[in-house]
């Protein structure tokens, strides 16, 4: 475990490792989103007020997403506590970020989809991030593999894993799968004619299943029927993405016709 | 929703028509030779003698209107197909309304831009940590030590109630944010045990 950039490269200030790699991957993010805000002509001043929307949404929802996990409200923290060092969820963030940008577009009345413009900079600032969390945080459950990260006493002691025991580097999974995803956004599907924003609807359900299963080796802390928080979440959310998604595709959204394209950009 | 700019009538005279035929008023009466016919936007027809059509010297026909793709790839048709995925919008005519897409509502462009309000506000972050760390230790409880963010941030918001300011109090406060989500979090949960 890396918990500062000091610990990390054997120099350099004592950073947040995790922070930094946050840092990092929005960084790149706003690159990503720039260069696609230009390529597809979005040059709307009302854009930074989305996205602005977007980070506002994605910095409250992270850390009350993990708020009230316990039945016994004692053992919850205070809404202060939570929102200044709760623990973050990423899957709440994205939620929060998608509902940010959302309720930004009815205050500044922006009626076009902007999912394609972020599709591309989330996945590349979550294959980012998730480095952070690779050299930070708990890596997974026990493996017979023979790739399992093996962590010394402190290392294990520090983030509650079993020591000397080969643990499933669910982070590298997590990494792989972002790493993928936004070379599959960027080089290809970007460039397909679909209709306009759903590239982020098909990467967050592509994230959404992936997630659910890589839970199963992550070593969160399993709450019912043998699931985590975030299966819990994922249960009820990913249905909900492939109903619309079914929905869509029967309106010829997927379809390759790039009149749809232009003309559901226009009305959404 | 978004309607195309209003097209000019084939019929309709430009402003340069309108004044050349003002200047040929006094030597050409209407009443000397009939209106010459109608010409068409988009060329002669099919089936149209090549005679028929007007010299651009004497009436240039009214330029039709030719529409900008949005994106590099994106093909547009005027008409979509029957099959759309979409069903279109009605074309209600809406003069006034809430600004679209394609109509950006007017912003005062003299005041400072979102790129200097970024830049401002990664500034002013530096500061609230310098202060954070400087006036920590007379703060009554921990969370008292976060006033230079909370003050920022608030100075911010109170920005974007002002037109001619309100696009740098937004570059500032996604700086703001993504402090929040990057540094504030984490850093706090680090340093608590410490102050």
């Amino acid at each position: 475990m890396f918990p500062t950039l000091h610990d990390l490269l054997g120099w350099g200030p004592p950073i947040d490792t995790h922070s930094a790699f946050v840092a990092l991957g929005l960084a790149a993010a706003a690159v990503v989103f720039l260069l696609e805000s230009r390529r597809r002509g979005h040059n709307d001043p009302r854009i930074p007020y989305l996205v602005l929307g977007a980070l506002v949404g994605a910095a409250i929802a992270a850390r009350l997403g993990t708020w009230a996990q316990h039945l016994d409200p004692a053992r919850n923290l205070d809404l202060f506590e939570q929102l200044a060092y709760g623990n973050a969820s990423l899957l709440s963030g994205l939620v929060g970020a998608w509902l940010g940008v959302h309720v930004a577009k009815r205050i500044v009345r922006y009626p076009l989809r902007t999912g394609d413009l972020f599709a591309p900079a989330v996945a590349l600032a979550l294959a980012i991030g998730r480095i952070g969390c690779f050299f930070t945080e708990k890596p997974g459950t026990p493996t017979g593999a023979s790739w399992g990260i093996v962590l010394d006493p402190d290392a294990a002691a520090r983030v509650g894993a079993p020591a000397g025991v080969p643990l499933h580097p669910s982070f590298l999974y997590e990494i792989a799968f972002h790493a993928a995803a936004f070379a599959v956004l960027w080089f290809w599907l970007r460039h397909q004619p679909i209709a306009a924003g759903e590239t982020l609807t098909l990467f967050v359900a592509a994230y959404a299943i992936f997630r659910f299963f890589v839970e199963f080796v992550r070593g969160n802390e399993v709450v019912w029927l043998g699931l985590t928080r975030p299966q819990l979440f994922l249960l009820v959310t990913i249905p909900l993405i492939l109903a619309r998604i079914a929905w869509i595709a029967s309106r010829g959204a997927f379809n390759r016709n790039p009149e749809r394209m232009v003309r559901s950009g226009q009305t959404a | 929703m978004d309607r195309p700019p209003e097209e000019p009538a084939p019929e309709d005279p430009t402003p340069e028509e309108s004044a050349r035929a003002e200047e040929r008023a006094p030597e050409q009466p209407a009443s000397a030779e009939p209106p010459p016919e109608p010409v068409s936007p988009y060329g002669p027809q099919p089936g149209a003698d090549a005679e028929d059509a007007v010299a651009p010297d004497t009436a240039p026909p009214a330029r039709p209107y030719e529409w900008t793709p949005p994106a590099e790839d994106a093909v547009a048709q005027d008409a979509p197909p029957a099959d759309m995925a979409y069903p279109p919008v009605p074309q209600a005519p809406a003069p006034i309304g809430p600004p679209t897409a394609m109509t950006p509502p007017p912003e005062t462009k003299d005041g400072p831009g979102v790129g200097a309000g970024v830049a401002t506000g990664c500034g002013l972050q530096v500061l609230a940590f310098v202060l954070f760390f400087a006036t920590a230790g007379l703060m009554l409880s921990f969370y008292g030590a976060l006033w230079p963010f909370i003050l920022v941030t608030v100075g911010s918001a109170v920005l974007m109630l002002s037109k001619r300011w309100r696009r740098f109090a937004t570059g500032a406060l996604i700086v703001c944010a993504a402090t929040w989500i990057i540094v504030i979090g984490p850093c706090i949960a680090m340093l608590q045990p410490m102050i």
